[in-house]
C-alpha cells in the first residue's frame, strides 16, 4: 500500500474533548489523524502535511475557523482541500457565512457521529474520482 | 398711488436690516431716475400757462397728502388693493398746474402723508423717492405727449390720462420691486398676483380725478359735490381695511402654525417657531424658548444671519420678562431686557412678548424685537403672537416628547441587541459540551467492543464530565435570569464570616488541591448581609482562582474596609498569571475568558465573574479585581454595613485601609 492511499484528515477544534472523539472514530475507520487546537495551528499543518480534507471548528483562538477557511481557499496550494466546517454556531447566518466561505460540508454541534464519517467517506471517493 | 397690499401687511421697510442695503440701493436708483427725468423736464416744452402759482401748489400739496392720508380698500376676488385717489389729484392739478408746480406738491404731498403716518426714516425715504419718480415720469410724458399733438387744448385730456397711466405703471413696479426685495417674491409672481388689482384702482382712481376735473370745467366749485362721496367711502373702506389686516393676520398665523407642526428636534422646533414668531410681528430677531427634556430652559435665537442658541442670560431675561408680563402677550420697550443680556441682539426699540413663562403644561417664552418706531398696532401684534405662543408651546413639547419616545426606542433596541447577542453566546455554549456529551457516547455505542478497556473509561469520563460541564452552565444560567428578573430577593441577616469561611474553604479544599486558606480580622467577623448570595459569590471566586492559578495559595480574608464606615470586605486572593489592567473590567462580561486556550481544559462556563458582579449588585455590594502584588488576582467584594452600635464601631475606627494580605504567611496553614 502506497503511503499516499492512507486518507489524512486534519481535526481542528479548540475542546479536546471534540478531537478525542474525531480522532478515534476516524482512526477506526482508517484514517490518519492530525490535530490543532488553534487557527494558526491548523493553518500551519495544512500548509505542511496537505491533509486530504479538513474538519474545522469555527470559534478557535487567535484565528476562527471562517478566516483559516478563507485563507486557504486563496492560496493555491490548500485551495482544493475539502474542508468540514464543525460548529456549535448554528445560526443562518453564521451558516451562511460557513457556505460563503467555501465550506463543502457545514455541520452544527451536535452532530450525528454517522454523518460525518460518510460525508467524510463520500469526500474520499469523490477526490478518488478526480485523480489521473 | 396705488399701495399694493398683496400679502395683506403694508410692507414695514427698516423691520429686516439684512434688506436694508437693498432698499438703499432702491432709493438711491429711484433717485437717480428722478434726477435723469429733471433734467428731461427742463428740456420739455412749456405747456400751458400757470394759473394761481403758488396758492395752487399748496392747495394741490394739501390734496395730496389728504388722499395719502384716506386710503380706500377695494377687494376684488381673492386679492385686495388700496386706493388712495393720488391718480385723481395728479389728472385734476396736470390740466392746471405747470409741471413744476405738479412735482411740488405731488411730492410735499406724499412727504407729509408720510410724517403723518410716523414713518421710519427709511421708508420715508423710499415713498418719497418712488412718488417723485413716479410724478416726474407723468409730467415729463404729459408736457411731451401735449407738445407732439400741437398744443390744442383738445388734447389736454387724452394728455393727462397717459400722464396718470405712466405714473401709474411706474409706481407699480416700484412696489413689486421692494415686494421682491423684502419679501423675496419673484418679480414675475408680484406682478401677475397684483396687475388685475393695480389697473382697477387706479382706473377707479383716474376716472374720480377726470370727472372732477370736468365738474371744474363745468363750475370752479364744482368737485366739491364728490367730497361727501369720497369721505364716506374712504371711512367705510378704512373700516373694511383693518377688519381685512386682522383676518390676513390670523391667516399668517394660520400657516406659521402649520409650518411648525410635526417638527421632532427640539433646538429646530425652537428655531422654527422663532422664524414664524419674527415674521408675524415683523421683528429684527427673535427668540423662543421652552424647558428640554431635563427642565432646564433652551433658546434659540433668530435673526438676519440665521439662528443659533441663545445665550443662557438672554433666555433667563426673556423667561423672566414672560413671567412679569403673567402670561399676557405684550409690547414693552427693549430696555426691560437688560443690556448685558441683549448684547447678542440687534437694535431695538420695542420688545413683543408671550408665551405662558414657567407656569402652564407646555412652558414656553417668545420675545420679539424690533426696530420700529411704535404705531397703533401694538396691541394687534400682541394679540397674534399671544396665539401663536400657544402653538410654539405644543411645537416645543411635541418635540420633547418625540425626543423622549426616540431614545427609549434606541434603548429598547440596544437592549434587544443584547439579548441576541446573549442568545446566540448561549445556544453556542450549550451545544458544545452537548456535542461532547452526545459525541462520547455516540462513540462508546459504535465502536462497543473496538474500543480497549482504557478508551471506553476515557470517554465514560468524557461524558459525565461534559455532563456537568452543561448541568452546571444550566445552573447559572438560571441564577442569571433569576438576577435579571429581579426575582432573586435579596435578605439582610447576621452573617456569622467566620464559619462561612471555613465551611467553604472545607467544600472546595478537594477542587483546589488544599490550597485555600481563611483569615477573619478581628471587627470583620459578622456582617449583615444575605448569607446565600455571599456564599455563591465567594465560592464563584474561589473557584475561579481555582481554575486558573494552578500554583500557590488561595487566600480568603474578611477585614473591616473602611475605618468609621463599618464596611466589611472581603477579598480572594491567587497567585496565577493575573489579568492585564486594561482587561480587568472585562472579565466580567459575559461569555468573556481572556484565555481562550484554557477555556475547555478548565471547563469554564464564562458565566462565573458575571453571575459574581450581577450578585453583587443586588447585595448593593462592590466587586472589583485589583493585581496582586508579585503576580495574581486579588477579587475585592466590599459590603456596605448599616451603621450599627458604638462596640462594633470602635475597634474598626482604627483599622489600617490597606489590605492586610501580611496576617497569613503563604506556608502558615490557618484553614479551620
Amino acid at each position: 500500500m502506497r503511503p499516499s492511499q492512507v486518507r489524512r484528515v486534519l481535526v481542528a477544534d479548540d475542546d479536546p474533548d471534540m478531537i478525542t472523539i474525531l480522532r478515534v472514530n476516524l482512526e477506526a475507520e482508517g484514517y490518519a489523524v492530525d490535530a490543532a487546537v488553534d487557527g494558526q495551528a491548523a493553518l500551519d499543518l495544512a500548509r505542511g502535511t496537505r491533509p486530504d480534507m479538513i474538519v474545522l471548528d469555527v470559534m478557535m483562538p487567535c484565528i476562527d475557523g471562517i478566516a483559516v477557511l478563507t485563507e486557504m481557499r486563496s492560496d493555491p496550494d490548500t485551495r482544493d482541500i475539502p474542508i468540514v466546517l464543525l460548529t456549535a454556531k448554528s445560526n443562518d447566518d453564521d451558516i451562511w457565512a460557513g457556505w460563503s466561505a467555501g465550506a463543502d460540508y457545514y455541520l452544527t454541534k451536535p452532530f450525528q457521529l454517522d454523518e460525518l464519517l460518510h460525508f467524510i467517506e463520500y469526500l474520499g471517493t469523490q477526490a478518488q474520482i478526480s485523480l489521473p | 398711488m396705488v399701495g399694493l397690499d398683496v400679502v395683506g401687511q403694508h410692507v414695514e421697510l427698516g423691520a429686516l436690516g439684512a434688506v436694508t442695503r437693498r432698499i438703499v440701493a432702491l432709493v438711491v436708483s429711484h433717485a437717480a431716475l428722478a434726477i435723469g427725468l429733471l433734467v428731461a423736464l427742463r428740456a420739455a416744452p412749456a405747456v400751458h400757462h400757470v394759473t394761481g402759482w403758488p396758492l395752487a401748489v399748496v392747495g394741490f400739496t394739501a390734496a395730496f397728502a389728504l388722499v395719502g392720508l384716506l386710503p380706500m380698500h377695494l377687494e376684488f376676488g381673492r386679492s385686495a388693493c388700496t386706493v388712495t385717489l393720488v391718480e385723481a389729484v395728479l389728472v385734476v392739478a396736470l390740466l392746471h398746474m405747470a409741471p413744476a408746480g405738479v412735482v411740488v406738491a405731488a411730492a410735499g404731498g406724499e412727504a407729509l402723508a408720510s410724517l403723518a403716518h410716523r414713518q421710519s426714516p427709511l421708508k420715508f425715504a423710499y415713498n418719497s423717492m418712488a412718488v417723485l419718480a413716479a410724478v416726474l415720469l407723468a409730467v415729463v410724458v404729459h408736457a411731451n405727449v401735449v407738445h407732439l399733438s400741437g398744443g390744442s387744448a383738445g388734447a389736454m385730456w387724452p394728455a393727462a390720462v397717459i400722464g396718470v397711466a405712466c405714473y401709474t405703471a411706474m409706481s407699480f413696479v416700484s412696489t413689486s420691486c421692494v415686494l421682491r426685495v423684502v419679501e423675496g417674491r419673484r418679480l414675475v409672481a408680484v406682478f401677475r398676483a397684483s396687475l388685475s388689482t393695480a389697473a382697477l384702482a387706479s382706473l377707479v382712481s383716474a376716472s374720480i380725478g377726470l370727472t372732477g376735473a370736468a365738474l371744474f370745467a363745468a363750475h370752479p366749485m364744482a368737485p366739491l359735490l364728490l367730497l361727501p362721496l369720497i369721505v364716506v367711502v374712504a371711512l367705510e373702506t378704512r373700516r373694511l381695511a383693518a377688519h381685512r389686516a386682522e383676518h390676513l393676520r390670523f391667516e399668517r398665523l394660520y400657516a406659521a402654525s402649520s409650518r411648525t407642526a410635526g417638527l421632532q428636534e427640539f433646538d429646530g422646533a425652537l428655531a422654527v417657531s422663532a422664524t414664524e414668531a419674527r415674521s408675524l410681528v415683523t421683528g429684527a430677531a427673535a427668540v423662543c424658548c421652552a424647558p428640554d427634556r431635563d427642565g432646564t430652559w433652551r433658546g434659540m435665537l433668530v435673526d438676519d444671519r440665521g439662528s443659533r442658541v441663545a445665550s443662557a442670560d438672554l433666555v433667563a431675561a426673556v423667561v423672566d420678562l414672560v413671567d412679569e408680563c403673567g402670561g399676557i402677550a405684550a409690547e414693552v420697550p427693549v430696555s426691560a431686557i437688560a443690556d448685558a443680556a441683549r448684547a447678542d441682539l440687534p437694535a431695538a426699540s420695542t420688545v413683543v412678548v408671550a408665551g405662558s413663562g414657567r407656569a402652564g403644561e407646555s412652558p414656553v417664552a417668545l420675545a420679539v424685537v424690533r426696530d420700529i418706531r411704535g404705531d397703533d398696532q401694538g396691541e394687534a401684534r400682541s394679540e397674534v403672537l399671544g396665539a401663536f405662543a400657544g402653538h410654539a408651546a405644543l411645537t416645543a413639547t411635541n418635540a420633547r416628547l418625540y425626543g423622549e419616545v426616540e431614545e427609549a426606542l434606541r434603548h429598547q433596541v440596544d437592549l434587544n441587541r443584547q439579548k441576541d447577542d446573549f442568545l446566540a453566546a448561549v445556544s453556542h455554549e450549550l451545544r458544545t459540551p452537548l456535542a461532547a456529551v452526545l459525541g462520547s457516547v455516540a462513540t462508546l455505542r459504535r465502536l462497543d467492543q473496538r474500543l480497549d478497556a482504557e478508551n471506553r473509561e476515557r470517554f465514560f469520563d468524557m461524558a459525565a464530565r461534559q455532563g456537568k460541564r452543561l448541568q452546571r452552565l444550566i445552573e447559572e444560567l438560571l441564577m442569571i435570569a433569576a438576577v435579571d428578573q429581579r426575582e432573586a430577593a435579596c435578605l439582610q441577616e447576621p452573617v456569622d464570616l467566620v464559619a462561612m469561611t471555613s465551611e467553604l474553604a472545607d467544600d472546595l479544599q478537594e477542587l483546589a488541591g488544599d490550597r485555600i486558606v481563611v483569615a477573619v480580622a478581628p471587627g470583620a467577623e459578622r456582617v449583615q448581609t444575605d448569607g446565600t448570595k455571599l456564599r455563591q459569590v465567594l465560592v464563584n471566586l474561589v473557584e475561579n482562582a481555582a481554575k486558573y492559578a494552578p500554583d500557590g495559595r488561595i487566600k480568603v480574608l474578611a477585614w473591616p474596609h473602611t475605618p468609621g464606615a463599618g464596611d466589611i470586605a472581603v477579598t480572594v486572593v491567587d497567585h496565577g498569571p493575573g489579568v492585564p489592567a486594561d482587561q480587568r473590567e472585562r472579565v466580567f462580561e459575559r461569555f468573556v475568558q481572556l484565555d481562550q486556550s484554557s477555556t475547555r481544559t478548565q471547563g469554564g462556563t464564562g458565566l462565573g465573574l458575571y453571575l459574581c458582579r450581577r450578585l453583587t449588585e443586588l447585595l448593593g455590594a462592590e466587586l472589583t479585581l485589583a493585581e496582586t502584588p508579585g503576580g495574581g488576582c486579588t477579587f475585592t467584594l466590599v459590603l456596605p454595613q448599616p451603621m450599627e452600635d458604638e462596640d462594633m464601631q470602635t475597634p474598626t475606627a482604627t483599622r489600617a485601609t490597606s489590605l492586610p494580605v501580611d496576617v497569613i504567611p503563604d506556608t502558615e496553614e490557618v484553614t479551620a
